[in-house]
């Protein structure tokens, strides 16, 4: 009895800890998505696809854990290199069945930066939804559209965790005092965490230009062997900048903009983070409180944004769709008429 | 009133059908007695409904069998705290004779005050109450708290619970019912290729304020079986001679779905131009 009541007053001391402003304590605040018959279609019908994505899901987080506990740069630069073995030989040859609990992968960066994993999460299941609605062949076009429009309200209607629909500036991921570090340190991992964005976004692509099952699943395919591809002679078959949605999936840019707009800031925080973790210029004690602010700037819409021709214009600056890794393979049959629905400032630079 | 059950039970319905809904990483959840009495200090996700159908076979040290269905649905009323109810139904065999009974309802609500963090582990506080409906359900209502605190090492985690009953004792519930007090800890161990957790505990029980303390072992899992389906599995034993059960197998599904009319619409939040209408560009 004595115990168990013990136990309970250390809780509600705890408790109590946990409001003081001084403890700033984070909040679990999970949310349940939005529910309805296409979940888990892109699983169903494209498992090899699904499945790498959760190998994704270790890479993205065993890279965080490695980056922040592994402070010293030769065991950093050793323990990175086992874990690239081990995703490109092992893991995303073999992916888990259902989704990685990157908790369990990253717990000391989860500790450290729970509301950046969250949001990361959340937008990841974004992602996700979207690749489950078109991949669910009982709904037509128009019906896939607004279905997506509809996740990215609900998306955006959790305002602690969602990214702006906003693009937000490059300078914010490459003029930082802390930037470029981890690109410079890890090319390879870098590289291989740019292909992976490159296929979150590409995937897409198939997806909406395909007219029939067929076609969608010879498009994902294509798609699948492409990113097989830039893993042959890391670092130089890999993307040598940052992909950008709307240069490598024009077609889902024009149709969902705003969703577009949300994985580019993903991507980018993704990348800030490496960076904030590998630089010796953000001291450790610092880490928390730097990537919060950058949290914080990739969640306003006002500040540091581009316009929308920017945006779309991006890619060509960053050296176009050739150094983000090319562009997704079409399949012969899908070459010609769904092109009409293309972004237009991309027309003409893609193959 | 008769339209507002039918609501209820379409709402109910609509839950059970919702297809496909559930995160993939549920296995993780420890909730109580799936399969260990100890349990995680985390809530279900905002707007998430959990919906577990257990079974449960205790063979007693004086040879009577116990056999229970402990019903239950929690649902993720505010961000980081729950809701639920759980309707054990139980029977009880003794020589030769079965006796089937509603065993109590209970009604529970746990809020999650934060996640881990560098210095403090997850804690969250629970109250529960028992009300002493059906045969098998006893004769007071009782009420409980319990502090839990939960905390990661690499791919293991500890979790501590500890509870004390509020209430007249008296004849207690055949099962579910609030002891007077328990405490006991678990450890558990993700297996992420598997999807799978495996987990042990030991804990101390007193039912009531002029019971002996028992002192219970259990080991288990917990296996995602499809995105939105958990399968656990547990085995226990009181570890006291003549205390507690023989041994005690657990069997049980935990499916979390959503139901979309309880979410939020979200409102269109400005971006780059385009949206549902892109199309025609």
């Amino acid at each position: 009895m004595r115990i168990a009541t013990s136990v309970i007053a250390a809780a509600v001391w705890s408790a109590a800890i946990t409001f003081s402003p001084a403890a700033a304590q984070e909040r679990r605040n999970e949310q349940f998505y939005l529910p309805g018959a296409f979940n888990w279609e892109f699983l169903r019908n494209y498992p090899e696809a699904a499945r790498l994505f959760n190998a994704f899901d270790y890479g993205h987080a065993v890279l965080y854990e490695r980056l922040y506990t592994r402070p010293d740069s030769a065991a950093q630069a050793a323990a990175l290199a086992r874990e690239y073995r081990f995703l490109t030989t092992d893991l995303l040859v073999r992916p888990p069945r259902f989704a990685v609990a990157e908790e369990v992968i990253e717990p000391t960066y989860a500790r450290l930066a729970w509301r950046a994993k969250m949001m990361f999460d959340w937008a990841h299941i974004l992602h996700r939804q979207i690749y489950d609605v078109y991949a669910d062949d009982r709904l037509n076009d128009s019906a896939r559209i607004a279905l997506v429009e509809r996740l990215t309200d609900y998306y955006l209607s959790n305002r602690r965790l969602a990214f702006t629909p906003v693009p937000k500036s490059m300078a914010l991921m490459d003029e930082q005092y802390y930037s470029q570090v981890f690109r410079r340190q890890h090319a390879e991992f870098n590289g291989l965490i740019w292909a992976y964005h490159w296929l979150q976004v590409g995937l897409y692509e198939p997806l909406i230009a395909g007219r029939t099952v067929d076609e969608r699943k010879a498009g994902v395919q294509a798609a699948l062997a492409r990113f097989w591809d830039m893993l042959r002679e890391p670092p130089g078959s890999m993307p040598a900048v940052m992909p950008m949605t709307a240069t490598v999936a024009p077609l889902f840019t024009a149709r969902h903009p705003r969703a577009a707009a949300i994985f580019d800031n993903l991507h980018m925080m993704h990348d800030i983070i490496s960076d904030i973790l590998a630089a010796d210029t953000v001291p450790r004690a610092r880490k928390r409180e730097v990537i919060v602010e950058a949290l914080r700037e990739f969640q306003s819409g006002e500040r540091n944004v581009m316009t929308r021709e920017e945006w779309l214009m991006m890619g060509e600056h960053m050296g176009g769709i050739g150094a983000m890794g090319g562009p997704v393979p079409r399949p012969a049959a899908l070459r010609a008429p769904a092109d009409s629905t293309r972004a237009a400032p991309h027309q003409g630079h893609r193959p | 009133m008769k339209h507002r059950h039918s609501a209820a039970l379409a709402a109910v319905l609509s839950a059970l059908v919702a297809p496909r809904v559930a995160a993939q990483i549920d296995y993780r959840n420890l909730d109580d007695d799936r399969p260990t009495r100890v349990e995680d200090a985390y809530a279900v996700e905002r707007y998430a409904f959990e919906l577990i159908a257990p079974y449960r076979v205790e063979r007693e040290r004086d040879g009577s069998t116990l056999h229970a269905f402990i019903w239950e649905a929690a649902y993720g009323l505010v961000r980081n705290g729950q809701i639920g109810v759980k309707l054990p139904t139980a029977a009880t065999a003794t020589g030769g004779q079965t006796r089937w009974g509603l065993s109590g309802l209970r009604v529970f609500a746990l809020y999650n005050f934060n996640t881990e963090s560098p210095v403090l582990p997850a804690l969250s506080l629970r109250a529960d109450a028992v009300l002493p409906v059906g045969s098998l359900g006893g004769e007071n209502t009782r009420g409980s708290l319990k502090a839990i605190a939960t905390r990661s090492f690499g791919r293991s985690r500890l979790h501590l619970n500890g509870e004390v009953g509020l209430g007249p004792d008296g004849t207690a519930a055949a099962v579910e019912g609030a002891s007077h007090w328990w405490y006991g800890a678990a450890l558990d161990r993700t297996f992420f290729r598997q999807s799978t957790l495996v987990v042990a505990e030991v804990y101390a029980l007193r039912p009531t304020a002029a019971a002996p303390v028992q002192v219970h072992a259990s080991i288990g899992f917990r296996r995602q079986v499809t995105p939105t389906l958990v399968l656990d599995a547990g085995l226990s034993r009181g570890l006291r001679r003549s205390l507690g059960p023989e041994i005690e197998l657990t069997l049980g599904f935990s499916h979390a779905v959503g139901i979309a009319a309880l979410m939020p619409r979200g409102r269109r939040a400005g971006g780059p131009q385009g949206g549902s209408d892109a199309h025609r560009h």
